[in-house]
């Protein structure tokens, strides 16, 4: 599977860059799919509207501190651990999960996630493919800055010109 | 010779969803945060680890994360329990304000001045979004009352 890294233009920060992925062959980057697939319904719409408010709040203010997101393998989530959105009851509805992969403070891949259902990841149709994309990817780019194939720089992601990630 | 991700792609759904949100929504999302950050900013001023916090408060180490992590639903009374173990105020009201943090003790860049005024015998300080008084020498108070 061959992925291409993009830049989000209007969620550019002064404290945050955020970035997704974009899968060759697909229509939608990651974190683009994610947006219009929660658009649906109402719940979906209100979750997904407080996790993009966290987000802009984190990119505008605070920075992408490790205490604001929940660690997922190696991957990341929003939102952080123990947030229980109100309209979710917690037995059959977790409520939204975006998965992402932190890089440093100022830079934050945001990639794709949906209605976690089940307590376990394991158990959950939903989410778990998003959980080990994210995974994958987490690997790929941990993988290609030991090879000197990226690396990040302030806000920025250095790469060289034909660099895909091969997950 | 590496080179800056160049290809971009636009989100509408992005700032159109925060739109669409209620105040109170986002009132919650930001005021969470806030709060969060400023708890971490007092433990860093003071040296506390989280350890030391939940020690405080006789709770756990992850229920001091949910304070820090943003997006938690603090009540009033876990707010109260914050405050004692921090010895500091963590929220004010406006007519209430009776906090003082020494001004020489502000120094992290997450918080920059953005007007200072005198009340009175108060220096009034605002920083970012937070007010923070400090009481004048000729008061009683000249001594920090936090932090």
């Amino acid at each position: 599977m061959i992925v291409q890294i993009l830049y989000l233009e209007q969620l550019q920060f002064s404290k945050v860059s955020y970035y997704t992925v974009q899968v060759e062959g697909r229509p939608l980057s990651e974190f683009r799919d994610f947006q219009t697939r929660m658009q649906h319904n109402e719940k979906d719409k209100k979750q997904v509207a407080e996790i993009n408010r966290f987000i802009e709040n984190i990119g505008k203010k605070h920075g992408a501190q490790d205490r604001f997101f929940k660690r997922e393998g190696f991957a990341e989530r929003l939102p952080p651990a123990t947030y229980r959105f109100l309209d979710s009851d917690g037995e059959t509805d977790f409520g939204l999960r975006l998965y992402c992969v932190r890089i440093s403070e100022e830079v934050v891949i945001l990639l794709n996630g949906d209605r976690k259902t089940a307590q376990s990841i394991k158990d959950c149709l939903n989410c778990k493919p998003h959980f080990d994309f994210a995974n994958k990817i987490s690997d790929a780019i941990y993988e290609a800055k030991t090879k000197d194939r990226i690396e990040i720089d302030g806000f920025d992601i250095l790469m060289d010109d034909d660099f895909v990630l091969n997950i | 010779m590496k080179k800056k991700v160049l290809k971009a792609e636009a989100i509408p759904e992005f700032e159109e969803s925060i739109s669409s949100m209620s105040d109170d929504s986002k009132i919650f999302v930001d005021k969470s945060l806030e709060i969060a950050d400023f708890i971490y900013w007092i433990m860093e001023q003071k040296g506390m680890k989280q350890k030391d916090l939940a020690d405080k408060m006789g709770k756990s180490e992850a229920e001091i994360s949910k304070f820090l992590a943003g997006m938690h639903n603090y009540t009033l009374r876990s707010i109260a329990k914050i405050e004692s173990a921090l010895g500091a105020t963590v929220i004010c009201t406006p007519r209430t304000v009776r906090v003082s943090f020494p001004e020489e003790s502000v120094h992290s860049s997450e918080y920059h001045i953005v007007e200072k005024r005198q009340e009175g015998h108060v220096p009034v300080i605002h920083y970012d979004t937070k007010v923070i008084s400090i009481y004048s020498k000729e008061q009683n108070h000249p001594e920090p009352i936090a932090i």
